[in-house]
């Protein structure tokens, strides 16, 4: 029982940011391989040093998956309140290996990273699911998780491997993309780029969330990062400011609140490249075809991991617990309650997913460990912009 | 041997000294009128005695009893405030039997009692009234009925009639003292009206400024009032400067019966009670001629003001009437004199 | 009101409350509020980047927040009162059809949930033309914050301020009529000052509530509002930025403790002795004027108040370009969304509400008793202390309960009480702020008489204080009711069973997917939540019996 000093680690902050920023800008990592990425070189060549940052040796012994050290009783499964599956999934674990498995729920995903880092080694749970990219290395770097590699990892593409050090196991991704309402263009084509939705053609139409506030919102800011490099994404968020971008607290607003689908009068609006999946599934009366589609230039990769949780009583049932959200009865299950997809390669998609979810090709995204780095001092640079 | 006694009390607000050093008895079923004027300390000592208020020095007793540090739930002593202070979320009947509730008494044995008591105030079948429903005089007589039910061994009254008016006043105060004396309780009855002590108590005590400066049955205090402010607060309106020499004492009126006080530097004045007085005609031997300034009739009695030949003003009763500007004679009977230390 | 006494008379019932009394509501607050959030700060100063908190908080940007937060929070809390008090005055003096009906509906925006009504009040403002129109637009204005505040806080002003009034002995205003005052006059010199002691207690609730504004703030307020408390969260659950976030916690605890402070000097010093009727002064309408008064204030509040919730109701029947109550049927079955059926999150948040009322009422009623009796010390750390919850951020309040209870035997991080005791920290003050100045303004002299009637100090309390103040408990446990049937903000931050999954945390959670099915379910669930609301307030009224009613609101 290793005890960690009754700190907390916040990341280091370079006093000339500024300068910072602009050197690491040259750095930047955009992971979108033309091919399948199914070779993980590619990947590990294009991301930072792995022995820097929060991917840097925790210095962590790996979980003991001896049975004989577990505590007796029912795993808890720490998560967010985005967490869905179908009723009675969980129970196959159960059956499987005879222990129960309790779910407790956390508020969003920063919210439940905030409290995992909190508890600091007396955990509330065994396993904690679905941090994301975002917020993955505050959680590293905490000593949130001990390492686990999962047997199972072998099905999971390895761009999603992002840690080294197998802290976390990916579970899931996802694409966040900007959605828009099919019936309102008509005349007018839906807008096809990032760029375009800077053009007057598309003026007062799109409507997105604040990246200091909703994990969207971030994704979004790191696309245009991803898209125009350190020195250009400010040009174009001006750009769209001009154009009567608006912007919300939380992806709920936006949607249910701005858009159209909610009753409002925007019909652009950034969510996931799932949601028009969720729209025929949650259609009433049923339809046949959705009624938003995704604009695929848009989008950004979000990675859900799940990870053991430092000071559990029962590190062999959590590791377990762990294969268990990797085999195809979880990943199965995901894509329909969760609308993303499961990071098992084996797991069948089901047909609505198919017919509906776009497919967005490799996905874009950014090194988790310059995201970390440089995260405060973006959405800082973002408000000032956004207010003007 | 029962009744209270206060020695020695003293009470301080502050730098203000509320009661100074007031002894007080009340006998077994005695009936003491507390007078004086708003502010002298009536209700401090009566809250004291209730053990509303806390001491700073002095004692009371019950018989034997010691009621210092006894709490007032536990004194067996009824308090009745100036305005009733009826509980307004309970109607007349709860009211009556809250202090009976208190003492545990069964629900039938309450209700005997609360029907006996409205009996008693003749408010019968009102016990299903709302507070805000009564009338004044009926709060007084619901307030009189709840301090009476728990059988207080004492029961105090601050000023019970003060609102009312004057028939309702006259009436009650009629009724209180028998009901009083038909419960044979001790009471204290604290009023600044003379008459209404008059009417109602055994034994007057008159207080100023915190302190006890008279003490006795009506008619003996009336008759010989210790000072000129305690004669003019018990009502007497006739107070004449008086001439004291080696030839006696003399007022306008003449001379005066009167053994000087040992040594006496003091200024005295002389009271001439109005009882004593007779109105006559002029033209009767030895009296003292006046004029009727104004004239008040009052059925068999009337209210005179008759001015004296130098002006001086005295205040009368007459059995004829006698219109303003008439002149009458007057005529004093032998103790219609007092005096008294001049200290107002 | 003033009467003739011998001088000022030290109160009997000051030594009547024993100080031992004081020690449930204080060691409460010791437990579940200070030791939390002393745990918390200590624990995120530790190994704190003082030069990075300095600069946080010494910048011009946090200067800007913290002004904003101030003023809107005065700005919001003038603005309620302007709207209130006249339905206050309508509801305390005047009886019509639908009284009952009309104060329990200005409770229920209490408890829905802000992500809700912020898409109700956006519906709204689009139908009325003020959206994202041409010229005028409301979204993401501070108007807009300051309206939702309004709506929320409502109920704080016309149910405080409403009960107090209507027990006020109206001979007095009669009695300055008849002195030849105008209607003006007797306003402004006597009632508003009688009123005082009751205005300054909804004031400060409305103010604390304002100032801790959270969802409405970053939904209706847009991206570029902020306030100490969407600071607070911001770096605790975005920045991570734990010692930000706990020294930007502190500013907001001291200022709140000095406003805390402020006000309680206040209604100290308007504190008197009123003469109160303890059945209310409510009279039917008689006189055309009375009746186009009454009609123009009943008009105006419920447009505030319906045409929000009408939204909802519409929303919830809403379904593929028709009307169908096809998602109220829904909520029996099991939402993979929320991990339960909707109707069962109802049912934990009844259960939760019901548990949170109990113990904020008993220990609100307490600290009331010995804020009004206690000796003076003591009553006003105890008057201060259990005020502070509501001042205090959500996250810090359930971030703190989160370090704080981790270890065995007090390991509550995952246990069903800690929802109830959260909820109860913020509906305590609620309890306390109804029953304060009705207790306050029971005569002395009631005590006294019933003390020298034998009753001793505990009997004094039950059959004087108690049934006085009944009016108050009922209302602050109605708002205590409310309150725990609609939090949000610690609930989210506390870990959660499937068993204290609440409604609004539900709600949430159904609108966070697209697709009208789960739309349509999460605002019949709101609506659902709204009846609930409307019942309980009426029942928990109902509660306190028929004889002391009638009139009073």
């Amino acid at each position: 029982m290793s005890q960690a000093p009754n700190t907390i680690h916040t990341p280091a902050r370079p006093p000339h940011r500024r300068w910072r920023a602009l050197t690491l800008a040259l750095a930047l990592a955009l992971v979108a391989a033309a091919c399948g990425s199914d070779d993980p070189a590619a990947v590990s060549d294009g991301g930072a040093d792995p022995t820097d940052g929060c991917f840097a040796d925790p210095g962590i012994e790996p979980v003991s998956t001896d049975g004989a050290a577990d505590e007796e009783g029912p795993l808890t499964l720490l998560t967010h309140d985005s967490f869905a599956l179908s009723e009675g999934t969980l129970d196959a674990f159960t059956a499987e290996t005879g222990i129960e498995v309790q779910l407790v729920q956390s508020g969003d995903a920063g919210e439940m990273v905030a409290q995992a880092i909190l508890a600091d080694g007396n955990p509330v749970g065994d396993v904690l699911f679905g941090v994301d990219n975002t917020f993955l290395c505050s959680a590293l770097l905490n000593d949130v998780f001990v390492p686990y590699r999962s047997g199972a990892l072998d099905t999971v593409a390895s761009d999603l491997q992002i840690d080294p050090h197998h802290r976390v196991t990916p579970i899931d991704y996802g694409d966040v993309c900007a959605n828009y309402w099919i019936s309102e263009f008509g005349e007018v084509a839906p807008p096809t780029s990032m760029e375009a939705l800077a053009d007057p053609a598309y003026a007062d139409l799109f409507v997105t969330e604040n990246p200091e506030t909703s994990s969207p919102g971030f994704a979004f800011l790191l696309a245009t990062i991803a898209r125009f490099g350190e020195d250009g994404w400010e040009d174009y968020w001006r750009s769209l400011v001009d154009n009567g971008l608006s912007v919300t607290a939380g992806w709920e607003d936006a949607y249910y609140g701005e858009f159209i689908a909610g009753g409002g009068d925007r019909p652009i609006v950034m969510s996931y490249a799932s949601s028009p999946a969720a729209e025929v599934l949650f259609a009433d009366p049923p339809v046949e075809t959705a009624p938003t589609g995704v604009i695929a230039d848009t989008c950004y990769r979000q990675i859900e991991f799940a990870g053991i949780l430092r000071g559990t009583d029962s590190p062999a049932g959590a590791a377990q617990l762990v294969d268990f959200l990797l085999s195809p009865t979880v990943q199965e299950d995901i894509p329909l309650n969760m609308f993303v997809y499961p990071a098992n390669g084996d797991a069948a998609l089901p047909d609505v997913f198919v017919d509906h979810a776009a497919t967005t090709g490799p996905g874009v995204t950014l090194d988790p460990a310059i995201v970390e780095e440089n995260r405060l001092a973006w959405t800082e640079r973002w408000t000032a912009i956004i207010r003007g | 041997m029962s009744g209270l006694t206060v020695g020695e009390a003293t009470v301080h607000y502050g730098a203000t000294t509320a009661l100074d050093n007031v002894s007080l008895r009340v006998d077994g079923e005695e009936i003491v009128a507390l007078l004086g004027p708003s502010g002298c300390g009536k209700s401090t000592l009566l809250r004291l005695i209730a053990g509303l208020e806390p001491t700073a020095a002095g004692r009371v007793r019950w018989g034997d009893e010691q009621l210092d540090g006894l709490a007032p739930h536990r004194r067996r002593i009824g308090l009745m405030f100036q305005d009733h202070a009826l509980f307004p979320h309970r109607n007349v009947a709860e009211n009556i039997g809250f202090g009976l509730r208190m003492q545990g008494l069964s629900t039938q044995a309450r209700r005997d009692r609360v029907a006996e008591l409205l009996r008693l105030v003749r408010l019968d079948g009102f016990g299903d009234r709302a507070i805000r429903n009564l009338s004044g005089g009926e709060a007084q007589r619901v307030a009189l009925a709840r301090s009476l039910a728990p059988q207080p061994r004492l029961l105090m009254l601050d000023e019970p009639f003060a609102s009312l008016d004057r028939n309702l006043r006259d009436q009650l105060v009629t009724d209180v003292g028998h009901l009083l004396r038909s419960e044979g309780l001790a009471a204290i009855h604290v009023t600044h009206d003379h008459e209404e002590a008059f009417a109602i108590a055994d034994r007057l005590v008159v207080m100023r400024a915190g302190k006890i400066v008279a003490s006795g049955a009506p008619a003996e205090l009336w008759a010989r009032p210790p000072t000129a402010w305690a004669a003019e607060f018990l009502g007497h309106r006739n107070l004449l400067p008086v001439s004291v020499d080696g030839a006696g004492t003399t007022t306008v009126l003449g001379p005066i019966p009167h053994s000087p006080l040992d040594g006496d530097a003091a200024p005295v004045v002389a009271i001439i009670r109005s009882d004593r007085v007779a109105v006559v005609a002029p033209s009767t031997e030895a009296s003292i001629p006046a004029t009727v300034v104004s004239s008040r009739f009052g059925g068999s009695t009337s209210s005179v003001v008759a001015r004296l030949d130098d002006g001086t003003h005295l205040h009368l009763h007459s059995d004829s009437p006698c219109p303003p500007g008439d002149v009458i004679g007057l005529t004093m009977a032998d103790d219609a004199a007092v005096v008294v230390p001049d200290d107002r | 009101m003033d009467r003739a006494v011998d001088g000022h008379h030290p109160r009997l019932s000051r030594r009547a409350v024993p100080s031992g009394f004081a020690a449930l509501p204080l060691g409460f607050f010791a437990l579940f509020f200070a030791y939390p959030v002393a745990r918390l700060l200590w624990q995120s100063f530790g190994g704190g980047d003082r030069a990075r908190i300095a600069s946080a908080l010494l910048g011009e940007d946090f200067a800007r927040i913290a002004w904003f937060t101030l003023w809107q929070a005065v700005a919001s809390t003038t603005l309620t009162l302007l709207v209130a008090l006249p339905a206050a005055w309508l509801v305390a003096h005047h009886r019509f059809p639908g009284r009952a009906g009309f104060r329990a509906l200005a409770t229920v925006p209490f408890v829905l949930p802000t992500v809700v009504v912020a898409s109700a009040f956006g519906a709204l403002f689009e139908r009325l033309g003020v959206a994202d129109g041409d010229g005028f637009r409301l979204r993401h204005t501070v108007a807009a914050v300051l309206l939702a505040h309004v709506f929320f806080n409502f109920a704080i002003v016309v149910r405080t301020v409403g009960t107090f009034w209507s027990h006020l002995d109206p001979r007095v205003e009669q009695a300055a009529a008849v002195l030849g005052a105008s209607r003006l006059q007797v306003l402004w010199r006597i009632t508003l000052p009688r009123l005082a002691p009751a205005i300054a207690a909804a004031a400060a609730l409305v103010f604390l509530f304002s100032f801790t504004s959270f969802g409405i703030i970053l939904i209706l307020g847009g991206p570029t509002r902020a306030t100490i408390e969407t600071e607070i969260w911001r770096f605790a659950t975005r920045r991570i930025e734990f010692d930000v976030a706990a020294a930007v916690a502190v500013v907001q605890l001291l200022a709140v403790l000095a406003l805390v402070a402020l006000t309680g000097r206040l209604q100290r010093r308007f504190a008197q002795q009123q003469r109160l009727v303890t059945e209310g002064r409510a009279r039917p309408i008689r006189t055309a004027r009375q009746a186009a008064l009454a009609v123009a204030v009943i008009a105006s509040s419920l447009t505030l108040l319906l045409a929000p919730l009408a939204i909802l109701v519409e929303r919830s029947l809403a379904r593929g370009g028709g009307y169908s109550l096809a998602a109220y049927a829904d909520l029996g079955s099991f939402a993979s969304q929320i991990g339960t059926s909707p109707a069962d999150a109802l049912v934990n948040s009844l259960v939760i509400a019901v548990t949170a009322t109990g113990i904020a009422t008993i220990i609100g009623g307490i600290a009331s008793l010995v804020v009004v009796h206690g000796r003076s010390s003591v009553s006003h750390l105890v008057d201060l202390a259990m005020l502070l919850p509501l001042g205090t951020s959500a996250v810090t309040l359930g971030l703190g309960m989160f370090v704080a209870f981790d270890t065995a035997p007090l390991d509550l991080r995952t246990s069903w009480w800690i929802v109830p005791l959260a909820h109860s920290l913020i509906g305590i003050p609620f309890v306390m702020r109804s029953v304060i100045p009705l207790l306050r303004s029971v005569d002395d002299r009631l005590r006294e008489s019933a003390a020298v009637l034998g009753a001793s100090p505990r009997h004094v309390r039950r059959e004087i204080d108690l049934p006085i103040a009944a009016r108050g408990i009922a209302v602050g446990a109605a708002f205590a009711f409310a309150v725990s049937l609609g939090e949000f903000g610690a609930t989210s931050v506390l870990p959660r069973r499937p068993t204290t999954l609440t409604a609004p945390i539900a709600i949430f959670r159904l609108l966070g997917k697209p697709g009208d099915l789960l739309r349509s379910q999460a605002f019949a669930l709101a609506v659902l939540l709204m009846v609930l609301t409307i019942v309980a307030v009426v029942a928990i009224e109902a509660l306190r019996g028929q004889r002391t009613d009638e009139a009073g609101w």
